[in-house]
């Protein structure tokens, strides 16, 4: 039996810095990339929440009526805010899996033109090494048609984070707001305050993911 | 590593081993090599750590074209981890591995070379001119395993049976058979399963003319050494492990 899946998906700081930081060499681009790929299923994760929340403050919103009137759309940016996350999280996720794959194909092809050299220095005469020239050349041309790939597929994951990062920062003003309506809203301002306190959460974790992803797409794009 | 000539007439039997920059630790492996005219077929080709010194010398005797047949007797790494290697060098060449395992041996990278399953009773290819047998050896010790049997030049390519373990670089010949027995005993107690898969073995290779019999490791059995192994391996509990 695997583990259950919240335990599969859970990358925490304590994981990754260390690797980062601490290691004498540094990680193959497609650890990072598995790696990211992981805190963007973490940030799907968190923004699932969120929409929960958001959930379940419509339903808080519904009961208390006109106390809460201004809280409804507040509730329709969280949900919204929430979809987008997960919308991007996922797209990006993918691209960080692709990069990952690529990587690992084109560190094989490296591998190849790795062994293909070394087999080149064992042969003597330019009629036999010339045999192995165009392994040796292949391979490279893979890798580099590889590394576009990659370098284009990066393009695309900065800019989608950067989306979910816009949506992210509109969240200090949501939670504030959502405070403000919460202190009109009589008997119920305890459970709409209790809301505000979890989109602040995930916001928060959201944002430490976002940060954490740039680190790790920096350090991607230096390879 | 280096390349010695089994049987050299109409066509060629090559073998390659006994590498004196083999990475540590990486149990020692013999080659193999049948060149027919512009057709070759490569025989367990080892790992990744010797697929360097494996291509050099095979673009030694041949260019890379002529290698058109690759044959895995089963699906272990140190027979054919280098399979994604091979599949960059030589990407119009066919594998010839049981079918047993071919979903298995995907996992290595195999992305243009077409994979021929051998059936479970085996199969032929014919190279240029000369046709060589893959041989069933089913448990001996994988559960899909071949030996490849050329009649023409009376050469058993036998996989892991008769193989022997003991130190690097030893001679590439068997010279004193009852010597030898004891680099051997455990290996087949050990890695050998069956006992009726053995003897079903043993009476189908006693039907073959062999002047050599050559294991993936260790030895190589010449003459009257084939019937002695034979006679010696039917004697042999195998199977050990669980008593």
């Amino acid at each position: 039996m695997g583990a259950p899946a919240d335990l599969m998906m859970e990358i925490t700081d304590e994981d990754l810095s260390p690797i980062m930081t601490n290691r004498a060499q540094p990680l193959p681009p497609f650890v990072i990339a598995a790696t990211l790929a992981g805190h963007l299923y973490s940030m799907m994760h968190t923004a699932k929440l969120m929409l929960l929340s958001a959930s379940n403050a419509k339903g808080v919103a519904a009961r208390a009526g006109d106390k809460a009137l201004g809280f409804r759309p507040i509730t329709d940016f969280i949900a919204e805010m929430a979809n987008d996350t997960i919308l991007y999280a996922t797209k990006i996720n993918q691209l960080a899996l692709t990069v990952s794959r690529t990587s690992v194909t084109s560190m094989r092809a490296q591998d190849g033109a790795r062994r293909f050299i070394e087999a080149r220095q064992q042969l003597s005469g330019a009629d036999k090494t010339g045999m192995i020239d165009h392994l040796v050349q292949a391979s490279t041309e893979a890798q580099s048609a590889m590394q576009t790939e990659i370098s284009d597929i990066m393009s695309q994951l900065s800019l989608q984070l950067d989306e979910i990062h816009q949506r992210v920062r509109g969240s200090t003003i949501v939670v504030s707001t959502s405070r403000t309506e919460a202190s009109r809203a009589g008997e119920f301002q305890q459970y709409l305050n209790s809301i505000a306190d979890s989109v602040e959460l995930a916001a928060s974790e959201l944002q430490r993911e976002i940060t954490e992803c740039r680190q790790l797409i920096d350090v991607l794009n230096s390879n | 590593m280096k390349s010695t000539n089994l049987y050299n007439k109409r066509h060629r039997w090559v073998t390659f081993g006994r590498d004196p920059k083999k990475v540590s630790g990486i149990i020692d492996t013999n080659q193999y090599i049948i060149i027919d005219g512009d057709r070759a077929l490569l025989m367990d080709p080892g790992g990744i750590e010797i697929f360097s010194a494996m291509l050099a010398s095979v673009l030694r005797l041949c260019k890379i074209e002529t290698i058109t047949d690759i044959f895995a007797s089963h699906q272990d790494p140190d027979i054919i981890s280098s399979l994604g290697l091979w599949d960059q060098t030589v990407p119009s060449a066919r594998l010839h591995a049981p079918w047993l395992w071919e979903s298995f041996l995907r996992h290595f990278g195999l992305n243009h070379i077409e994979y021929v399953g051998i059936p479970d009773e085996g199969s032929t290819l014919t190279l240029e001119s000369v046709e060589v047998q893959f041989i069933p050896a089913h448990y001996l010790h994988a559960s899909g395993n071949y030996h490849v049997y050329d009649p023409e030049a009376r050469i058993l390519m036998s996989g892991d049976v008769g193989a022997a373990l003991e130190e690097d670089g030893s001679p590439l010949f068997v010279d004193d058979f009852n010597e030898h027995v004891n680099k051997m005993k455990l290996f087949h107690q050990r890695w050998m399963p069956s006992n009726r898969a053995k003897n079903d073995w043993i009476k189908r290779v006693r039907a073959l003319d062999i002047d050599i019999m050559a294991p993936q490791h260790g030895r190589i059995f010449k003459g009257d050494d084939v019937k002695r192994f034979l006679d010696w391996f039917e004697a042999l509990e195998v199977g050990v492990a669980i008593s």
